[in-house]
């Protein structure tokens, strides 16, 4: 089934740039309707406004980070089947392996490019226009 | 003839007043240790100077990048019915602006030189201090403020060949 590019995605960074970056490569992949928010606290609120077709969190943020965030999306019963990537410059082991455990669907390292952006995204709602 | 519970007293004495001596002797040597290394001018201009160039990192790359974003998304923006003359001058401004928005590197490049320069200038008189003192003073066991399994696992970017793992392990763990 083709990916609803007009689904609602939210993306979680507390560097603007960041948002920034992602948003423009959402926008360039076809994605239409992309919120934001700068920490896991404001992140989680929005899911608990509106139904998201993909998050995709940072996880070093403070108060709440992305690894929190996770599990808070996933012991929820309205958000927990939501798709999550993780887009961070964690790139230790135990961090993909923590992630993993937690539940997230795919994990992205910074720096990246949209090939892998879009091979990622592909990977867990299927083929992009 | 001194009773023989007088002399063990001696001893004991004697004992006594060469271990204060050495006692007296490792306080200055301690003392003189750590006026060498010199804390408190440490803790003050240098540290503060260390974490305003920090600060300056941060905010001239935070900048830069915005101002490289803003062209991109300039030349993104551009409608698909423009004049192709105005497309390329659009183009060629963006590209002049993120040129020399690029400048940016060169201005963090000397500013994290001289962190390093201080770092370095720390870990010269740390080794002096644990040389003089001839202890290790606990610095591996210090967990700098980490407080949670979760900050443990925190890194941030690895350096260069500095122990982070590629896309494609990633990959390989979350496909196990």
């Amino acid at each position: 089934m083709a990916v609803d590019m007009t689904m609602p995605v939210l993306i979680v960074d507390d560097y603007k740039t960041m948002l920034r970056i992602v948003r423009n490569l959402l926008l360039q992949l076809g994605f239409t309707n992309i919120d934001e928010a700068m920490d896991g606290n404001d992140a989680y609120a929005l899911l608990k406004q509106k139904k998201y077709g993909l998050v995709m969190s940072d996880w070093n943020m403070q108060p709440v980070t992305g690894l929190d965030l996770l599990k808070m999306v996933r012991s929820d019963e309205t958000t927990k089947s939501t798709p999550f990537i993780m887009v961070t410059a964690e790139s230790k082991t135990e961090n993909v392996v923590a992630a993993k455990g937690a539940g997230v669907n795919n994990y992205i390292i910074k720096p990246f490019n949209l090939n892998v952006l879009k091979s990622k995204i592909s990977a867990v709602l299927g083929p992009l226009p | 003839m001194m009773e023989p519970t007088h002399d063990r007293m001696s001893d004991v004495v004697e004992q006594l007043r060469r271990q204060r001596a050495d006692l007296v002797n490792y306080v200055r040597r301690t003392r003189k240790a750590i006026e060498d290394f010199a804390p408190s001018a440490l803790r003050g201009d240098r540290m503060d100077q260390a974490k305003a160039q920090m600060k300056a990192v941060v905010e001239t790359t935070e900048s830069a990048a915005d101002l490289i974003m803003a062209q991109a998304e300039l030349c993104l923006g551009a409608p698909a019915d423009e004049a192709p003359e105005k497309f390329r001058s659009r183009v060629t401004n963006a590209c002049l602006t993120i040129i020399e928005a690029c400048a940016f590197q060169d201005l963090t490049g000397q500013r994290i030189t001289k962190v390093t320069t201080m770092l370095n200038l720390i870990e010269g008189r740390l080794a002096a201090l644990e040389s003089e003192l001839g202890e290790n003073f606990g610095l591996e066991a210090d967990d700098g403020g980490l407080s949670s399994v979760d900050d443990l696992l925190l890194q941030g970017p690895a350096l260069p060949h500095g122990g982070g793992i590629s896309q494609s392990d990633v990959d390989a763990i979350l496909r196990r």
